[in-house]
C-alpha cells in the first residue's frame, strides 16, 4: 500500500470512528430523551462497553462476561442493549460471516444479564435489543437477519429493532439521521418516532451536558484521532503561566504522566458509574499516541519516572494549523515504512529458506525431487 | 530638521507631557492631532481596574519586558522597543491607557508608531484581560445612524464575494462627495459588501473632526480628536459594550449545567447549498492565526474541531444547515477567543449575524 492510499484509509477510519461514536451518542440521547420534560430522563444513564454477566441459561456463553457497545438504562425496570455494526463488508462471504457473528452476539445479549447499574432490590431490569447499522447496509442486513430468524439461526425472546444511521439531505441542509429499519422497541412512542426518522442535530448533541463532550467509545480509536485528542487536551490544560510562556516565547515544555492525561481525556468518554464500565481511554491508547509524538519530535520521555513524558508545545510547527491532517500523514508514513520493512523481512526470510533448500538438494541429491515439491507447497 | 519633523517633535512633547485628567489629555490631543501627526487608538474590553493594570504590568514577565506605568486613572504606559521605526524618541514607545470601569472598556491612545508597539505588546502580555472587540456592518450602522445629522462618510474598505462566491475581494473607495450614513449603509447592503473600515467626518457644533474606525475598533484621527471621541467613537464603544456579552461564559467550564452554549453565524441566503463553500470555509478557518483546525468530515456536512493555541480554547464547528455555521465551545473557550473566531469568519468568509443557536 502506498503512503497516499494509507492516508486515505486512515482518514476513512477516523471518519467511521467519529460516525460510530456520533451514532451511539445519538441513540443513547434519543432513548433517554423524555418528550414530556424535553430533557434527559431523571435516573437514566448510558454506558459504553459495560461488562455484563450472562446467566447459566445463556445459549452460547453461559456465565461469562459480555460487553455490548451501548447499554441504556431508561428506568429501574427497563433498558436497551445496542450493538453498533457500522460498515459491513461488500464481499458476500465476509458479509455472511459478520452477520452470523452478529446474530450470535445478539443471542448472547438476549438473556437475563447481571450488571445493570440499578440498585439492589429494585427487581429485574427487562431490556430490549437494538442493532445499529449504516443506512447503506440496512436493507441487506435486515433481509439476512429475517432469513436467519425464519430458519432458526436467530431466535430472540426480547423486543428487537434494527436501526440505521444515514446522512439525509433535506431542503434546509444535510443531517445524520436515525431510523427504524425493522422490528420495534417496547416503548411504542420511541418506535414510532424512530420509524418517522429522527434527524440528529449534532450541535444539540454537542451542547448536551451528558453526551456533549463524548468523542470516544470502548474500542480503540484510530491513532491519528487519539493523537488529536491528546494534543487538544494538553493545550487546553496548560496553566495560565504556561499559556503566557507559550504566547511570549512561542514554546512551552509540559511534563506530565500518562495517568494525568487519562484524567484530562476522561470527559471525552461515556461517564463511568462503577467498575463495570471500562476506563476510557485506556493507558495503552495514550502511550501509543505519545510514542508517535516522540517519533515526531513533539514529545520526549521524561527522566523523572516511568510513564512520564514531556510535551513540546511549540508555535509554528509543521502541521500545527491542521493537527489531525498532520497526524494522519505521519501515521500513514510510519505504517508505510512498517509495511515496507515487513515486506523486506519476508523477502529475506524467503531467500534464506530458498538457500537452505538448495543446500539440502546438493547434500541429498536423491531427495532433490521431493525437496523441489516441498518448495512449491511452501509459502 | 524639516518643518514636518519639528511639528512632530512639538506635538510629541505636548502629548506626552504630564496630564492630570482625561479631559486635559483630550484637549491636548485635539490641539496636536493633524494630518502630519495623526493619533491612533484602540478600543478594547478590559477586565481590570486602573489599579490592577498598574499592579499587573509592574510584575512578573511584564516587569521583565520593561513595562512602566504611571498615573492613577489616566495611565501612561511605556516600554522599550528595539528597532521600531518612526518612534520620535527611538527605543521607547509611549501610549495612554484610558480605563472605564463602568463598561469594562478601555482605550489606548498614542502616535501611530508608539500606539502600534504598545498595542501589540499589551495584547501579548495581557492576553486574558485585554480583549479585542469587533463590530459587524450592521452594528456600525446601528451606532452611526443616530448621528447621521452630524456624521458623513468619506470612504471605506469593505469585503465582497466574487468569482462565483468563491473568493473574497477587498474594495477600497474614497468618495469625492461625502455620503449620508443611511445612504452609505443602504448601498453597502445592496451590493452585499461588509465593512472592514469606515472613514468619517463629524461636524459637531463649532468643531470638525475626521478619522477612520476599523471593525476591530482600532482607529485613527487626523483632526479634532475630542469631537471624534465624543461622537463616533463613543457610539461604537457603546454598541461594542452591549454586544460583546454574547461571547461570555459559553464553554463547558463556566456554563450553567455544565453544558456548552453554542453560537451560530446565520446567513440570510442558503450559503452552503453550494458544497464548495464547505471547502472555502475550511480554507478560511485555516488562516486564523495561532490555531489548529482538524477536519473530521468535510462534505456534504462539515464537522471540524478548532483549537486556539493562544489560550487553549476549543470548539466544534458544524455546518449541517445551509444557512448557518454552528460553533460549539468546548471545555474551555474564552470570550476573547470566541470573539476572534466569529470575527474571522465574518470578515474573511462572509458576514452573517451572530446568534444564540436554538436548542
Amino acid at each position: 500500500m502506498t503512503e497516499s492510499s494509507l492516508t486515505q484509509r486512515l482518514e476513512i477510519e477516523v471518519d467511521n470512528y467519529q460516525q460510530t461514536v456520533l451514532a451511539l451518542r445519538a441513540l443513547a440521547n434519543e432513548i433517554l430523551f423524555d418528550e414530556n420534560t424535553r430533557d434527559i430522563r431523571q435516573g437514566g444513564s448510558a454506558h459504553c462497553g459495560r461488562r455484563f454477566r450472562t446467566s447459566p441459561r445463556n445459549r452460547h456463553t453461559p456465565g461469562t462476561n459480555v460487553h455490548p457497545d451501548l447499554a441504556v438504562v431508561r428506568s429501574a425496570s427497563s433498558g436497551i442493549l445496542a450493538e453498533a455494526k457500522l460498515g459491513f463488508d461488500s464481499d458476500p462471504t465476509l458479509f455472511e460471516r459478520r452477520i452470523v457473528q452478529t446474530a450470535k452476539q445478539l443471542e448472547k445479549y438476549d438473556d437475563d444479564l447481571t450488571g445493570w447499574p440499578v440498585r439492589d432490590g429494585q427487581g429485574a431490569l427487562r431490556h430490549d435489543l437494538a442493532l445499529l447499522v449504516n443506512f447503506e447496509d440496512a436493507r441487506r442486513a435486515v433481509r439476512r437477519l429475517c432469513t436467519l430468524m425464519q430458519e432458526g439461526g436467530l431466535a430472540l425472546e426480547r423486543q428487537f429493532a434494527v436501526l440505521s444511521i444515514s446522512r439525509l439531505a433535506r431542503s434546509s441542509g444535510e443531517w445524520p439521521t436515525l431510523a427504524l429499519e425493522h422490528g420495534s422497541l417496547t416503548d411504542s412512542g420511541k418506535t414510532e418516532k424512530l420509524d418517522n426518522r429522527i434527524p440528529i442535530r449534532p450541535e444539540i448533541l454537542d451542547a448536551s451536558p451528558v453526551f456533549g463532550q463524548i468523542r470516544l467509545c470502548d474500542h480503540e480509536p484510530p491513532l491519528p484521532l487519539m493523537m488529536q485528542l491528546v494534543h487538544q487536551a494538553l493545550v487546553s490544560n496548560l496553566t495560565a503561566d504556561e499559556s503566557e510562556q507559550y504566547n511570549l516565547e512561542g514554546e512551552v515544555l509540559k511534563e506530565l504522566s500518562v495517568g494525568q492525561l487519562q484524567h484530562w481525556l476522561g470527559p471525552y468518554a461515556f461517564k463511568r458509574s462503577d467498575s463495570r464500565d471500562p476506563v476510557v481511554p485506556r493507558r495503552e491508547w495514550i502511550r501509543a499516541a505519545l510514542s508517535r509524538f516522540i517519533d515526531m519530535g513533539w514529545a520526549s520521555k521524561a527522566g523523572s519516572g516511568p510513564d512520564r513524558f514531556t510535551y513540546h508545545h511549540k508555535r509554528g510547527r509543521k502541521g500545527c494549523n491542521d493537527p489531525l491532517g498532520r497526524f494522519v500523514e505521519v501515521c500513514a508514513r510510519y505504517a508505510e515504512q512498517a509495511e515496507r520493512k515487513k515486506r523486506r523481512q519476508e523477502g529475506r526470510a524467503r531467500e534464506r529458506r530458498q538457500r537452505e533448500r538448495e543446500k539440502l538438494k546438493k547434500r541429498h541429491p536423491l531427495f532433490a525431487e521431493q525437496i523441489a515439491l516441498e518448495d512449491g507447497l511452501s509459502p | 530638521m524639516s518643518e514636518r519633523d519639528r511639528h512632530a517633535e512639538l506635538a510629541y512633547r505636548a502629548l506626552y507631557a504630564r496630564h492630570s485628567s482625561e479631559a486635559e489629555l483630550l484637549a491636548t490631543a485635539d490641539a496636536v492631532c493633524s494630518a502630519w501627526t495623526p493619533l491612533h487608538g484602540s478600543l478594547f474590553g478590559l477586565s481590570l481596574s486602573s489599579r490592577e493594570v498598574v499592579g499587573y504590568l509592574s510584575s512578573g514577565r511584564r516587569k521583565t519586558r520593561g513595562f512602566s506605568v504611571r498615573g492613577d486613572d489616566l495611565l501612561r504606559v511605556e516600554l522599550p522597543v528595539e528597532g521600531a521605526r518612526g518612534l520620535p524618541r527611538g527605543g521607547r514607545a509611549r501610549a495612554y491607557l484610558l480605563v472605564n470601569p463602568s463598561d469594562h472598556m478601555a482605550c489606548l491612545l498614542g502616535f501611530p508608531a508608539d500606539h502600534a508597539s504598545v498595542w501589540v505588546e499589551l495584547r501579548r502580555y495581557m492576553l486574558s484581560s485585554a480583549i479585542s472587540v469587533y463590530l459587524r456592518t450592521e452594528e456600525f450602522r446601528q451606532s452611526l445612524l443616530p448621528l447621521s445629522r452630524i456624521v458623513r462618510v468619506t470612504g471605506f474598505t469593505a469585503n465582497v464575494l466574487w468569482d462565483g462566491s468563491q473568493r473574497v475581494k477587498t474594495r477600497r473607495e474614497w468618495f469625492p462627495v461625502q455620503k449620508d450614513v443611511q445612504e452609505f449603509f443602504g448601498e453597502l447592503e445592496e451590493e452585499r459588501q461588509w465593512l472592514r473600515s469606515i472613514e468619517l467626518v463629524v461636524k459637531d457644533a463649532d468643531q470638525e473632526s475626521s478619522g477612520r474606525i476599523k471593525r476591530d475598533l482600532t482607529f485613527s484621527c487626523q483632526k479634532g480628536l475630542s469631537g471624534f471621541w465624543r461622537t463616533a467613537l463613543q457610539a461604537v464603544r457603546t454598541t461594542a459594550g452591549e454586544t460583546r456579552g454574547i461571547y461570555e461564559k459559553r464553554d463547558v467550564q463556566s456554563a450553567r449545567g455544565r453544558a456548552a452554549r453554542p453560537l451560530e453565524i446565520r446567513y440570510e441566503s442558503a450559503v452552503f447549498n453550494d458544497k464548495r463553500q464547505n471547502r472555502r470555509l475550511i480554507r478560511v478557518l485555516r488562516t486564523l492565526s495561532d490555531s489548529g483546525l482538524s477536519v473530521f468530515h468535510p462534505n456534504p456536512f462539515l464537522h471540524a474541531g478548532l483549537l486556539d493555541y493562544s489560550d487553549g480554547s476549543t470548539y466544534t464547528i458544524w455546518v449541517t444547515d445551509n444557512c448557518a455555521i454552528k460553533i460549539i465551545p468546548g471545555v474551555r473557550a474564552s470570550a476573547r477567543s470566541l470573539g476572534r473566531l466569529c470575527n474571522h469568519i465574518n470578515e474573511c468568509f462572509e458576514e452573517g449575524s451572530i446568534e444564540e443557536a436554538p436548542l
